[in-house]
């Protein structure tokens, strides 16, 4: 455990990475004590309207006349609370079935993997635009639409992991006294591929994260006016490019975040499997 | 003789790409209660397949055939999955694998894995299973027993994760413990010693034993009886004093001359194993036998009795008197 926290100290990238990803959890928990007009994620004030950076409005103001800064640090939130749910939910579909596919083989890993296959076919924007469309456009239906098209990576990952261990001695040993066939997948198997999941999940919050600010700057994912950062930065097409604040900073905010993960998410995968590491 | 385990013409296939395997043909094993049985054979030989078909751990494309395992009156063959894994492996049917070294999951405490054998199995008091489990370590001599529950699997030697793995096996008192090679990684000295440990703690216990191994030294000393088996045929067995006196079978003689410390010249064998998919007709062995006539490759020659406890398998010895049950 103390040498992963050192090999992970050393690794300069990924240190960066986890201390913004926590940075940005906590702006997330704290949002509406840090957020300096927090009734600004609703309500507009026309009287001051797209207000450059100064003393008052840290960020600017935008064609509404609601603060940036507030709005900004208020889509942390609804950026990771997307992130999260995706994930996990993605994890929820996709972990189970890549253990029951790696264990039991035969005509259970080829059904699975096979409408594995079929969802990885499917190019992931389109099924959400499409599914966006289907049930109308609001953050649920781009989230049912990122859990769609992310549960397979989880699958794979789970599924060769689990095909791997399947044979391993100490199966065979519980197997020989009496385990089943359950208890062997998720309390003996499932702890052991922990790392390649968790590497697997952070990356995955990197992706959630820029996908849904994607589907709301289409207008298919969090409608107005929800501080939403893709949706921000759509609303700020039309004022470009003279009230760059408006379009530049929630622009940096989903920059960095999905940044920092796949920065810690890298740092992960390379302390995880060293075989893999990328090379500098 | 009461059987605690007898395997009858036992006959287990794998499908396969190349086609079906046929990995048993015709086993046939039995233990008495209390004794210690040895299975012999090289690599390849359907021994570890044996196993498993007991412990009913066949691989998903695997089927037995056609023959029978009765475990204490039980048909093992027919027994549905559900109640193998409650009542009978590790409650019944003790388990030491392979390979020490693999055979612990690696991110959970040493005692967590073994405590976890006996709650499975339903004891419900965990306390004495507690108290049970200290006193096992104690006689397979782990030293601080108390400590060692609390370590990881990789804080041990490869002859004492061994040792832990016996206890393991040891833990719901089984009438049958099986060993599927288990001291093959260790070294020769750990070996002897874990050896006669596992030997003693069968004869107080009064615990049957099928003891996998390619080693005829490990027979001498542990085993009453011994069973050799080539490419998925039973072709020899009797009591082991027997057997490694006077050989019959042109297998077994063969085999022993391989061991250093009984053939003058080491002969070998040539060839090797057969692939059991498309195996060879009759006797298995016929193509590497020296004495091999014929007839070896029309039909399996049936066990002839030949002395107090020991058969054979061989046309050699077909004037005899043929087992009844062939």
């Amino acid at each position: 455990m103390n040498l992963i926290w050192l090999k992970f100290a050393r690794d300069r990238s990924a240190l960066t990475g986890l201390v913004i990803v926590a940075l940005v959890a906590l702006i997330a928990l704290l949002a509406y004590q840090i957020a300096p007009y927090p009734e600004d994620a609703f309500s507009s004030d026309p009287m001051r309207r797209l207000r450059p950076p100064g003393a008052e409005h840290l960020l600017g103001t935008d064609s509404l006349g609601r603060d940036i800064l507030s709005r900004v640090v208020l889509g942390t939130r609804i950026a990771l609370g997307i992130a999260l749910s995706v994930v996990t939910a993605a994890m929820a579909i996709g972990v189970p079935l890549g253990l029951v596919a790696g264990y039991f083989g035969g005509w259970r890993s080829e059904a699975v993997m096979r409408v594995t296959d079929v969802f990885l076919a499917v190019p992931q924007l389109i099924l959400a635009l499409a599914l966006a469309q289907l049930l109308r456009p609001s953050l649920e239906s781009a989230m049912a639409a990122l859990i769609l098209t992310y549960w397979p990576f989880f699958t794979r990952i789970v599924y060769a992991e689990t095909q791997r261990l399947r044979h391993a001695m100490f199966v065979e040993a519980l197997e020989g006294l009496g385990a089943r066939p359950l208890r062997i997948m998720f309390l003996h198997i499932l702890p052991n591929i922990a790392s390649p999941i968790i590497v697997r999940a952070t990356i995955g919050m990197g992706y959630a994260i820029l996908t849904a600010a994607v589907l709301g700057f289409l207008g298919m994912g969090a409608p107005p006016p929800q501080p939403e950062w893709g949706l921000m930065v759509a609303e700020s097409r039309d004022y470009l490019p003279d009230a760059w604040w408006f379009a530049t900073f929630p622009g940096l905010a989903i920059f960095l975040v999905v940044f920092a993960f796949n920065l810690l998410g890298d740092g992960l995968r390379d302390i995880v499997d060293p075989r893999l590491r990328r090379s500098r | 003789m009461t059987a605690v385990l007898a395997i009858r013409d036992l006959s287990v296939a794998i499908r396969t790409d190349d086609g079906l395997a046929e990995v048993l043909d015709h086993a046939t094993l039995e233990i008495a209660r209390g004794e210690i049985v040895g299975v012999v054979g090289e690599s390849g030989c359907g021994k570890s397949t044996l196993v498993r078909s007991v412990l009913g751990i066949l691989p998903p494309a695997a089927r037995v055939t056609e023959g029978s395992i009765r475990f204490d009156g039980v048909e093992l063959t027919t027994l549905d999955a559900r109640a193998m894994a409650r009542d009978i492996r590790g409650r019944r049917i003790g388990f030491i694998p392979q390979d020490p070294y693999q055979a612990f999951n690696p991110v959970f405490r040493v005692g967590t894995q073994l405590l976890e054998v006996a709650r499975w199995h339903g004891t419900g008091d965990q306390a004495a299973d507690r108290a049970r489990l200290i006193e096992l370590l104690r006689q397979v001599q782990i030293p601080d027993p108390e400590g060692a529950l609390a370590r990881y699997p990789h804080q041990f030697s490869g002859g004492q994760r061994l040792r832990l793995r016996i206890a393991a096996a040891m833990l719901c008192r089984p009438d049958l413990i099986i060993a599927d090679e288990p001291t093959t990684a260790l070294d020769v000295t750990t070996q002897k010693q874990i050896i006669a440990l596992l030997g003693a703690l069968a004869r107080e216990s009064g615990t049957a034993m099928l003891f996998v191994t390619h080693d005829f030294g490990v027979v001498a000393e542990l085993c009453d009886r011994v069973v050799v088996m080539y490419a998925g045929q039973t072709v020899e067995c009797g009591a082991s004093s027997v057997i490694l006196d006077r050989p019959r079978h042109p297998y077994t003689r063969l085999l022993l001359d391989c061991h250093p410390d009984r053939a003058a010249t080491l002969a070998g064998i040539p060839g090797s194993v057969p692939s059991v998919i498309a195996a060879p007709s009759g006797c298995r062995f016929h193509p590497r036998c020296p004495s091999a006539s014929p007839v070896c490759s029309t039909a399996l020659p049936p066990a002839t009795v030949l002395g107090p406890d020991h058969e054979a398998a061989c046309v050699l010895f077909g004037a005899g008197e043929s087992h009844a049950s062939a």
